[in-house]
């Protein structure tokens, strides 16, 4: 593992609050200037518009969690930003609660912000997650739309 | 020689999430595997319409790659991301 990125799968809900106030004591001392955050929020209704009840997020373990450490590493080494941090959620997930937490510090702005942007482009299409939407209707298995991956396609060389 | 099979996304929700499967000392191909996936009534109706992906010790591979005894061995839907 990359000294300073980290990446860690939970099925316990995530507090934003307190992996920013981790992040950000443990920058300290890195010479990071900038720290940026995002969090995926699950929504209420599917892109169809219909009510969603609750997300299941299938997962493979150790794939899974491997493919989150990969990505986290992806994006340090290509953007150069000392620090990362990817907090994933997995299992029955209801709306409004953190699907996943990413933090990127770096000595300046634009590496922070273009990190955590990659970041999320990556975990969009290609973390190890079956994600299954239940709502009044029955259940929904989904996949990458094409918007997630024209987003990946960008930081395509 | 028995091994467990993996199911994850969809496709573990019909099939449960293992299943074990007598496989010969030397193995035999992804591609023979599914076949004989399918030759169970659930499984083809679990598989059918779907593009079926396949990993061997945590690594996707192709049709043409040998499963052996001892190694992990799954198949899934395609990944919906995170």
């Amino acid at each position: 593992m990359t000294m300073g990125v980290s990446s860690r799968l939970t099925d316990q809900e995530i507090a934003p609050e307190a992996e920013l106030a981790r992040f950000i004591a443990s920058s300290a001392g890195s010479g990071a200037g900038a720290v940026v955050s995002f969090c995926g929020i699950a929504r209420p209704v599917s892109g169809g518009g219909a009510a969603v009840h609750e997300l299941h997020l299938d997962h493979y373990p150790g794939m899974t969690e491997r493919s989150l450490q990969t990505i986290a590493e992806d994006g340090a080494r290509r953007f150069e930003v000392d620090l990362v941090s990817v907090v994933h959620r997995c299992g029955t997930i209801r709306p409004g609660e953190v699907i996943v937490f990413v933090a990127t510090a770096s000595p300046h702005r634009r590496a922070a912000f273009n990190a955590a942007d990659y970041l999320m482009d990556r975990l969009k299409t290609e973390a190890v997650f079956w994600k299954c939407e239940r709502g009044r209707d029955g259940a929904r298995w989904i996949e990458p739309t094409e918007g997630d991956r024209a987003d990946q396609a960008r930081w395509e060389d | 020689m028995n091994t467990r099979l993996l199911f994850f996304g969809a496709l573990g929700e019909i099939l449960g999430r293992e299943r074990d499967v007598d496989l010969p000392p030397a193995g035999c191909s992804i591609g023979v595997l599914r076949e004989r996936l399918r030759s169970d009534e659930a499984a083809a109706a679990a598989m059918a319409g779907k593009t079926i992906l396949a990993s061997i010790d945590q690594q996707i591979v192709g049709d043409e790659a040998i499963a052996r005894p001892g190694q992990e061995i799954a198949f899934f839907t395609p990944l919906s991301g995170g």
